[in-house]
Order: C-alpha cells, then sequence, then structure tokens
C-alpha cells in the first residue's frame, strides 16, 4: 500500500494507465544493479526519482566533472563514483535505498556495448562524444554502427540523453510493459540513427 | 537589453528559459555546462509531486521557489555558472522585454497560452525558440528561428479549448522522457548558437515504443503570426486564453 | 438533477475526494478502483465543478463507466462501476 506522501510524489506516474498504483508499487519492489557510473547521474537520478525500491551501485572510479549533474555537487569530486551517489540518493527521494556493491537484481544496467547481443535482464547504454546508445536485453547494435562510434568521452547533453534512454527503458521492464523485443536507440548530435549497414 | 542589466551586455545576452519544472530542471545543468548565461523564469514553489521528474530539487525543498533551488542547485553543480532569476511568469506585459533580450529561448512551460505567448514574443523579436513538451510517454521538440522555419502557430494555429488536451497534471508523465526532451532541447538549441541549422521540423518521440519521427514544418504563408498577413502584430492578451488548472 | 428511481447498486468501496484538489482527485478515485475487482462499484463523495466534470470523463477514458450521480450534502456523489482490467 502506498503513503499518502507517496500518492503525492508519485502521482505523476500513478495517472500513466501504464503505471498505476499496482506498478508504482512494483518499482517501489524492485531492485535495479548500475554497474559502471561514468557521467551516470542522469540514469542513476531518473531510477531514484521514480522511486526504485533498491539500487545496486558499482564503480569505484573518482567522481570528475562530468559526474556531477544532476545529484552531485562540485565537493564530490574525487569521491568514489558509487558512494557520492548512494549517499546523495535519500535527499531526493527517501524511498530508494542506494547501495554500493554487485548482488542480486532483477534488472541490471551496465555502462559500455555488449559483445553480440545484450543478454536478458541486462540494458546496456553508452555515450561517447555527441552520440548516444542504449542496447536492450537481447538486442544488439550493428557492429559497422559500434565501430562508428567516436573514442571521446561523452558531451553532457549526449550523457543526459543515454542516461535517460537507459532509465526509461529500465522502468518500462521492470512495469512489465516490454511486450516483444524492444528497438535499439541510437542518436548522435540528438538525432536518430537509422543503421543502414544492411 | 535593459530589461536584463548592464552586466550581461559585457557577458553577451543571456539564454532565457522558461520554466523551471520538468524541461527546465533537465536543461539547465546543460547549459550551464556548456557556460550559456541563463535568464530563468518561473513563479512556482516546489512541491512533493514535482519531485518524481524536477530532479534539480530534494525533498527539504518543498515550499521554496523553485528558481531560487534551482539557481542554488546549479551554482553547487556548476560554481562559475552565470545565472539571473525572475520569480514570475511570462505574460503579455514582460515577454517583448525579456525576449528581446536575450540570444535564443527554451520554452519548457506546462500550458498552451504561455508556450504561445513564448511563440510569438519569438516571432515578432526575431529571436530563435526551442520548445519542448511531455505528456504521458510522448515528447516533443521543435527549433524555431523566426523567418527562416514555421513557427509553433504554423503547427498549432492557437490554444486548444481548456480542458479539451489533457495537461501531465491531469494524464501522467514518464519522469525519463523529460530528461531525453531536456537533452534533445539542448542539442538544438546549442548548434543554434554555434551559428549552425538545428535539425528541421518537429521531433516526436514515442518511448513506451523506443522511436522517433520527425515531422516537417515549413513556414505556413497563412500563419497569424509569421505569416505573409500577420494578424498577431503584438501580444494582445486576446491571442492567449487564461492558464487552464496548474501542473 | 432528480433523483434516479432505480434500485441503487451494492457498493463496495468509497473515497471522500472533497479534501483534494485536481489532479489528486482522479489520482485517489483511480487507486480505489484498482483495489476493486471488475464489475464492483465505488462511492465517490466530491465537491466542486471541476472534479464533476473530470473524474467521469477520466473514468470513461479508463474503460470504467459512472452510474449515479446525484447531489449530496454541499456537493455530489458519484458511483463509478469497474470497467474490465486495462491492458
Amino acid at each position: 500500500m502506498l503513503t499518502e506522501a507517496q500518492i503525492d510524489r508519485y502521482a505523476r506516474h500513478i495517472l500513466l494507465r501504464e503505471v498505476g498504483g499496482i506498478g508504482q508499487e512494483r518499482l517501489l519492489a524492485s531492485t535495479v544493479a548500475v554497474e559502471g557510473l561514468e557521467a551516470g547521474g542522469w540514469l542513476v537520478a531518473w531510477l531514484a526519482l521514480a522511486g526504485v525500491g533498491r539500487l545496486l551501485l558499482d564503480d569505484a572510479a573518482a567522481v570528475s566533472a562530468a559526474d556531477l549533474a544532476p545529484l552531485l555537487s562540485a565537493a564530490d569530486r574525487g569521491r568514489r563514483r558509487d558512494e557520492a551517489l548512494a549517499a546523495a540518493i535519500p535527499a531526493f527521494n527517501p524511498d530508494t535505498a542506494a547501495a554500493v556493491g554487485r548482488g542480486e537484481a532483477a534488472l541490471r544496467i551496465r555502462a559500455g556495448l555488449p559483445d553480440g547481443a545484450a543478454d536478458a535482464g541486462v540494458i546496456h547504454w553508452a555515450a561517447r562524444g555527441d552520440e548516444a546508445v542504449v542496447v536492450p536485453p537481447g538486442a544488439r547494435l550493428c557492429p559497422a554502427c559500434a565501430a562508428a562510434l567516436p573514442a571521446a568521452p561523452a558531451a553532457p547533453a549526449a550523457a543526459s540523453l543515454a542516461g535517460s534512454l537507459a532509465g526509461a527503458e529500465a522502468l518500462i521492464h521492470l512495469l512489465g510493459r516490454a511486450d516483444g523485443p524492444r528497438p535499439v536507440q541510437h542518436f548522435r548530435g540528438g538525432e536518430p540513427v537509422r543503421c543502414d549497414h544492411g | 537589453m535593459t530589461a536584463i542589466g548592464a552586466e550581461w551586455a559585457r557577458d553577451g545576452r543571456p539564454v532565457l528559459v522558461i520554466g523551471a519544472g520538468a524541461l527546465g530542471c533537465s536543461v539547465l545543468p546543460l547549459l550551464a555546462a556548456a557556460d550559456v548565461p541563463i535568464l530563468l523564469l518561473d513563479d512556482d514553489v516546489v512541491s512533493l509531486s514535482n519531485l518524481q521528474r524536477q530532479l534539480l530539487y530534494r525533498t527539504a525543498d518543498v515550499g521554496r521557489p523553485k528558481v531560487e533551488v534551482a539557481a542554488e542547485r546549479l551554482r553547487a553543480i556548476h560554481p562559475g555558472v552565470r545565472i539571473a532569476t525572475r520569480a514570475e511568469r511570462l505574460t503579455t506585459g514582460n515577454a517583448r522585454a525579456l525576449v528581446g533580450g536575450a540570444r535564443l529561448v527554451l520554452d519548457g512551460s506546462d500550458n498552451f497560452p504561455t508556450r504561445f505567448l513564448a511563440n510569438d514574443a519569438c516571432v515578432l523579436e526575431g529571436t530563435p525558440l526551442v520548445h519542448g513538451a511531455i505528456l504521458r510517454f510522448t515528447g516533443q521538440v521543435l527549433a524555431v528561428r523566426p523567418g527562416a522555419t514555421g513557427c509553433y502557430r504554423c503547427l498549432f494555429e492557437a490554444p486548444p479549448p481548456e480542458g479539451s488536451v489533457p495537461s501531465c497534471a491531469e494524464a501522467g508523465v514518464l519522469g525519463a522522457l523529460c530528461g531525453m526532451v531536456g537533452s534533445w532541447m539542448v542539442e538544438a538549441a546549442l548548434r543554434i548558437l554555434a551559428g549552425a541549422e538545428p535539425p528541421a521540423g518537429l521531433l516526436v518521440h514515442d518511448a513506451l515504443a523506443g522511436r522517433s519521427r520527425r515531422v516537417a514544418l515549413p513556414r505556413d504563408a497563412r500563419c497569424a503570426v509569421c505569416g505573409d498577413a500577420p494578424t498577431v502584430r503584438a501580444l494582445d492578451p486576446v491571442h492567449y486564453l487564461a492558464p487552464s488548472c496548474a501542473a | 438533477m432528480s433523483r434516479d428511481p432505480t434500485p441503487a447498486p451494492a457498493i463496495d468501496a468509497a473515497v471522500d475526494i472533497r479534501a483534494h484538489v485536481c489532479p489528486m482527485t482522479w489520482v485517489r478515485v483511480k487507486l480505489a478502483l484498482e483495489r476493486l475487482a471488475p464489475g464492483a462499484h465505488l462511492e465517490v463523495l466530491l465537491r466542486g465543478d471541476e472534479p464533476l466534470r473530470n473524474i467521469p470523463r477520466s473514468a470513461a477514458a479508463d474503460g470504467h463507466a459512472v452510474v449515479r450521480t446525484e447531489p449530496a450534502g454541499d456537493g455530489h456523489r458519484l458511483v463509478i462501476r469497474k470497467g474490465s482490467e486495462p491492458c
């Protein structure tokens, strides 16, 4: 049962036919593992704000400027990414328990592209230069498109786009609304990339 | 220019961000990361039901003016950010001065009268506009370069009758969609600010299906504000209905 | 509004939204309907023109039927019959 505060907080999700109170309770009961948090603040934010009940965060690298938006502050630079995000989340949403480490999860979100097709239960995402890619479970980015990705760090808008797309993909899966195979999401400079590699 | 202050003239005019709601929160950190000076407009305070999608706000911020909290968060993320705020709505009284003094306008407002007002002010002032909107699982983005492209009125003509189109307050919205639309808005804005052309037409994204499409939007010669014989030649309140129930 | 002379349906649950404002009015009704089986009846106490307009519209959009509308105190009483489950 949702509390009064939760009904208020999640009202805009409860109103969605695909969510409702039942879907929101499902999210609150879910665990998602996020492996790799480089420029991952947006992804983590969208999961936490939606009320995913438990997040397992794993990335020991140090927070840099690209990792700050939108949950951290400049003072967090140099801390472990997973620790900094886990510490920041409760102030944004007390319903999301964020812990550092690995473990069992209904869904895993992994930074970087899969070799071949993504495993069941794993969403892959990447932001390189101005390109944003999300590969849903079981899907595969065409090798030619993958090879053409720049080797540059993510531009902020690409990181935000990739994190948002991955977050949406995760919520759709957790809500049980991922009917059938879902398309790879690939954008360059904010524009959809059509794969024409045959 | 005078509406914003002499300090901006040295740095260049700011980008005007209309609304510190779901789309405003998503665009602000990206603009700050690009070192773009910002003027932020919103008269609302943070409420609990905002927190599912307005990602600059924490639980402890409920009750505080949005522009104050948004500026505070931006400064915490990007200490050198240049941001000025107005706890105001866009009105027929202030729109021309605000829009005229801006390099570009990003409109993330949540009601039709404001969207039309922002559009018309941009066309009349010749200021580029990037419009974004979100509803349920669908997002849309439109870049308007007055004189060169179609505008919001070329597409939607006039504010719809109250209650005929749901707002996200009534129909709901997927939080993560707001991040996507904000990203697309900033991508288009940065292209325009760099002197390049943004992608043409209306981008429509269905997050449930995971698919996007573009709808071409050439300038409509019969458009009431940017057409050959415009009837909207001043920001007369008669062109804008009262806002529907607030989100 | 004249009194409906047909027999009143048995009420399975009730929700009082008179203290709430849009859109929390429909949110509360929606949550109450979720807990009922298809065909069950929910009584809604509401006050004001806005929910009187919007609750029936939102209910119909979700596949439910408003089977009763009558004045009650300083507001209205609706009875909504839950439709079959949405896909």
